[in-house]
């Protein structure tokens, strides 16, 4: 047996007019968690956010902090806090006293605030900048801002509403290693909301994959990128080619064959410019891009137009119109579940 | 060289509107301060030479009376007109984007009647056998018509109608640049909404505040339409007093020192203001 969760979500629905928003949603967080919800823009991944934090009422369901329902608690009442996309700093407040702002409306004495907003700033490594004005900061720094004046207030879950969005590329691969790090640092449930997969799945402790609404997959980012459960997971994280399963045959053998799809990474497709041992099959590369790392090749076989992603120090030989040989292995195969609506 | 261009450039943009106030504000200002110092000429006008009689006239009781009664009106009709205005100003400012037209139509268009008509209308809603006393005698929660008109607060009454929209729009501006997300994030933070208020929405729109009250000040402290027709002799102004002093009296020297008087007050006022919304721009009200 698993603790008793620290958060739970227990058929938690939100409409908006006729439009619902999250239709249902049922899952438990552990304490020290790091869940990524995945999802793309209108799943419902923000609103379910918001419905935790006490912005939006559930239309339906229940959500429960250690074991108390939270549904008629108002925001302010609620021990968790929210990271706002744009950070929503308070521009007429120092930073130091935007970290301090829980504190304060929490009524700790002054020294207290000034000691715990010090060790706040420090953990998101941006010491002696209180005294200046939000504004004067850079994107970097007022996303550490942001995450700084949250977990002052030591919240049992922190919740993130894409944290990292606002920020150019190399600025947001840095932040992901720096959340981690906090998170690992506090030890806080930290439930980070994003579209982008390389985060959730480098972030996470489990990933929550939702669509129109719903948790179609939660699991370990292992478990969700090698055992996708549906077509529609599968497609979502990482590139895939989606296979009927009768189409195998050529690899597998007639014993492999049955019904549905199949989902095989493209990394899992071995290549070769010459032939190989056991089933190969011959094919040609219609198309190749090259990544830096890999080299990604637009492959013809078996009536197929497959993805293959091969390193790029294994890639000669691998050219357009090049002939060549492809396995692929059994325990490649994922079989998917047909999707629900 | 650049630095002989950037001069052109401000001169070029400043110059008319700095010309502008040289000849319309200073000069004229400057004659009456002239006037408020030199001897009255019987039947109008001023004679030669200098003399401190008006302006040591100014400290007579009746006056100071007048000019404390102007300060206290407009003050009250500036405080009644912010807590008016604050809450709708707000309301609006919450709305979606597409609906705020109508709600600020609803409050500008009134503004374009004339301003008589406006006090006009007030004289029939608040005299004796008006819309008021005859509500109140008619359903008999009065048996004696009220005394309304010709009071301090029918003036005030008038001055808030007039200058609602002074009010309202500068702190509606303000309120409306204030991010939804800041009032989410304060609330996230444990603040009651009362606190939210007071910590997040009052400091930042402050500016706005300052520049309504100041708006509505200056304007219904140098007010005589509305006291004159709404206020009789007890709602006397140093407008009318002015206006008296020139019109009536004919005593130029006096009427120049009360203009004086009045414009020493207004410079105080926007001063304050200028104060306190600098202070809010900094953001150190917390």
């Amino acid at each position: 047996m698993s603790d008793p969760p620290l958060l739970e979500l227990r058929d938690v629905a939100k409409a908006f007019g006729t439009q619902e928003a999250v239709r249902g949603v049922t899952e438990a967080f552990q304490a020290g968690e790091y869940v990524c919800i995945l999802g793309a823009s209108g799943c419902g991944k923000t609103t379910l956010l918001r419905l935790i934090a006490g912005f939006e009422t559930p239309s339906r369901g229940d959500i429960a902090l250690q074991g108390r329902s939270l549904v008629a608690v108002p925001p302010e009442r609620r021990n968790v806090n929210l990271v706002f996309q744009d950070y929503a700093l308070f521009p007429h407040l120092t930073v130091r006293a935007n970290v301090e702002f829980g504190l304060e409306m929490r009524r700790v004495a002054a020294a207290d605030r000034a000691r715990r907003a010090d060790a706040a700033l420090a953990l998101v490594d941006l010491p002696a900048s209180g005294d200046r004005s939000p504004q004067q900061l850079s994107g970097g720094q007022r996303q550490r801002v942001a995450v700084a004046r949250a977990l002052v207030n030591e919240p049992a879950v922190l919740l993130l509403d894409e944290p990292l969005s606002a920020l150019d590329r190399g600025l947001r691969q840095q932040m992901q290693a720096e959340l981690r790090r906090i998170q690992r640092n506090v030890g806080i449930t930290f439930l980070h909301v994003t579209h982008d997969q390389g985060e959730a799945l480098s972030l996470a402790d489990r990933v929550a994959v939702m669509h129109a609404g719903r948790f179609v997959q939660v699991g370990t980012p292992r478990e969700i990128y090698e055992r996708p459960r549906s077509r529609l997971v599968a497609e979502f994280v990482g590139a895939s080619n989606v296979i009927p399963r009768a189409r195998l045959t050529p690899w597998l053998g007639p014993s492999g064959a049955g019904d549905g799809v199949t989902l095989v990474r493209p990394e899992r497709i071995e290549i070769a410019a010459q032939p190989m041992e056991g089933r190969a099959v011959v094919g040609t590369v219609r198309r190749t891009a090259y990544f830096g790392a890999t080299v990604e090749c637009l492959v013809d076989a078996a009536g197929l137009a497959l993805v293959v992603h091969v390193p790029a120090a294994a890639a000669a030989g691998l050219t357009d119109g090049a002939t060549v040989w492809l396995r692929i292995a059994a325990e490649a195969v994922v079989v998917l579940a047909e999707d629900e609506a | 060289m650049r630095v002989e261009r950037r001069g052109r450039l401000v001169a070029a943009t400043v110059g008319p509107a700095a010309l502008f106030l040289l000849v319309f504000f200073l000069v004229p200002f400057g004659v009456v301060v002239i006037y408020a110092l030199s001897p009255a000429a019987p039947g109008g006008g001023v004679g030669p030479g200098f003399t401190l009689e008006q302006l040591g006239r100014l400290w007579n009781a009746d006056y100071l009376r007048i000019v404390g009664r102007s300060v206290r009106l407009a003050a009250v009709a500036t405080l009644l007109t912010l807590a008016i205005a604050y809450p709708v100003a707000w309301a609006i400012a919450r709305l979606e984007r597409r609906r705020q037209l109508l709600p600020l139509l609803v409050i500008v268009v009134p503004s374009w009647i004339n301003l008589l008509i406006k006090n006009y209308a007030w004289i029939t809603i608040l005299r004796r056998e008006g819309l008021v006393n005859t509500a109140l005698t008619g359903l008999g929660i009065t048996s004696e018509p009220l005394p309304l008109l010709f009071t301090e607060g029918a003036v005030v009454v008038g001055l808030v109608h007039s200058y609602l929209p002074f009010m309202l729009l500068p702190i509606y501006a303000a309120l409306d640049r204030i991010e939804p997300a800041l009032i989410e994030a304060a609330r996230d933070l444990g603040a009651t909404p009362g606190r939210v208020f007071r910590r997040i929405v009052w400091p930042q729109s402050l500016a706005g505040v300052a520049a309504g009250c100041t708006f509505v000040f200056v304007l219904t402290l140098g007010s005589f339409v509305t006291p004159d027709l709404l206020g009789g002799a007890r709602g006397m102004m140093i407008g009318n007093l002015i206006q008296n002093q020139i019109l009536q009296v004919r005593n130029w020297p006096l009427g120049a020192a009360l203009s004086v008087a009045l414009t020493v007050v207004v410079v105080a006022a926007i001063g304050g203001a200028l104060v306190l919304a600098t202070r809010a721009q900094r953001g150190r009200t917390a």
